[in-house]
């Protein structure tokens, strides 16, 4: 009886990929010997421009689709990601739209520190029923806080700017189950992955709020944010990092 | 002179010795990117930014691994967060051009160039079915014909998992071409 091709050695379809590297027509590889010591500080400026068109064609399709209100409801229900809902509505009268800043500045960790429940490592593990995982190329969290108001825990742990304690250099948060948060007047939202699943990349300064019935506690965020989502807990990355950058750290949980 | 050699002038500015690093590899580099993202423009911007951000880490490079595979990753990493960027209405469209019917090949004898050519292509649009993970490693195995220790270096991981992943990836690339690549089975070109 003959094997079904799923089931067959693989040493034939390996001779036939090499062979399809040498027979397979590439465009002209370009000169790129200017990538260089003299060009260092260059970016591409194709990429440069597809980016920004990105951009551009992002926001142009958020303002057509909000201006419909049939359709921003249905926006609203699309912007949820996890335990957090991202609202795309003008902000109450009482919150003040921060203003956009061209780059994203640390988040203080005075705002962090609002949220209290600061405690060790071992004791945040041995409160909250799950994993705590952050990106394998950092360090043990230098701050860790619990929270338990909103719902379910929260754990908000913390990384600061070396040699400035006062500057906190990126934060992973995470919400268990239940744990109910929003966002309010983000700049941009964009869609994107995090180990194939989808993810978002909240840009710009925004309101951060915890839920638990009525929004309990607000804090300015001035960073960066992903979000993204792994089993029953939902993540936040809060960073200066590019998404790229912030992509790879959440990738890497451990 | 060699690899070492001219990372060693380069970190010390000389444009000749980096040029001449670039000259060496960016036909890989610039391959590896088309592979991955299926335009020359963006496998252009990739490669031209893998060599301004190898440039940017040179002094941090450790000179004991070979210069290669390090730029095939750091040209894999830039054509994945360019392929997340791209969105995913893009990615639908992609999709939707990936599983447009399936057409015949255009030569009867397969040892013709454009047969060849034909299969080369037809396989390529398989491989480009399955995940980035197994994308890479095929790419550098075999399209690129990396060997496996500079295989496992340009995707971090050991000799004896590339093994593995290689294995775990073509039987999925079989299942696919199985599925969606008629024309591609084994029997049929026989």
């Amino acid at each position: 009886m003959s094997q079904h091709p799923i089931e067959q050695p693989i040493e034939g379809l390996e001779a036939r990929l090499r062979q399809a590297g040498r027979d397979l027509v590439y465009p002209p590889t370009p000169q790129l010997a200017g990538a260089g010591p003299s060009q260092r500080a260059a970016r591409p400026v194709r990429a440069r421009r597809l980016a920004w068109g990105a951009i551009m064609a992002l926001l142009l399709g958020m303002v057509v689709l909000l201006a419909v209100p049939p359709v921003r409801a249905a926006v609203l229900d699309l912007l949820r990601l996890g335990a957090v809902r991202i609202f795309l509505v003008e902000p109450t009268p009482s919150a003040t739209r921060p203003a956009a800043t061209a780059r994203p500045t640390a988040t203080p960790l005075a705002s962090l520190l609002d949220l209290a429940g600061e405690t060790s490592l071992a004791e945040a593990r041995a409160r909250v029923g799950f994993p705590l995982r952050w990106p394998a190329k950092l360090e043990v969290p230098e701050r860790v806080f619990v929270q338990n108001n909103f719902g379910g825990p929260l754990v908000v742990l913390v990384w600061l700017e070396p040699g400035r304690p006062e500057q906190v250099r990126l934060s992973l948060h995470i919400l268990g189950p239940n744990t109910a948060a929003g966002k309010s007047a983000p700049e941009l939202v964009q869609e994107t992955t995090v180990n194939g699943q989808p993810a978002l990349w909240v840009v710009g300064a925004h309101f951060f709020e915890l839920e638990d019935g009525n929004f309990d506690l607000r804090r300015l965020v001035e960073g960066n944010v992903l979000i993204w989502t792994e089993e029953a807990l939902t993540y936040r990355l809060e960073t200066r990092l590019s998404l790229e950058e912030a992509v790879e750290l959440a990738e890497s949980l451990r | 002179m060699t690899d070492p050699d001219l990372i060693e002038l380069a970190r010390q500015g000389d444009d000749m010795a980096w040029t001449s690093l670039v000259g060496q590899h960016q036909e890989a580099i610039f391959r590896l990117a088309y592979l991955l993202l299926g335009e020359a423009g963006a496998a252009q911007d990739v490669a031209q930014d893998t060599f301004i951000r190898a440039f940017r880490a040179l002094d941090r490079f450790d000179q004991e691994r070979a210069l290669r595979p390090w730029l095939l990753q750091i040209a894999a990493n830039l054509a994945r967060n360019r392929r997340r960027s791209r969105g995913r209405y893009w990615a639908a469209l992609q999709r939707w051009w990936r599983t447009e019917p399936e057409p015949d090949p255009v030569g009867t004898n397969p040892g013709d160039e454009q047969q060849r050519q034909w299969e080369a292509h037809r396989l390529w649009q398989a491989v480009r079915r399955l995940s980035q993970t197994d994308q890479e490693i095929i790419y550098l195995r075999y399209f690129l014909e990396l060997p496996v220790a500079e295989t496992a270096e340009a995707i971090n991981v050991a000799p004896g998992t590339v093994k593995s992943r290689l294995h775990r990836a073509l039987q999925r690339l079989r299942r696919v071409i199985e599925q969606e690549f008629p024309a591609l089975r084994e029997e049929r070109l026989q």
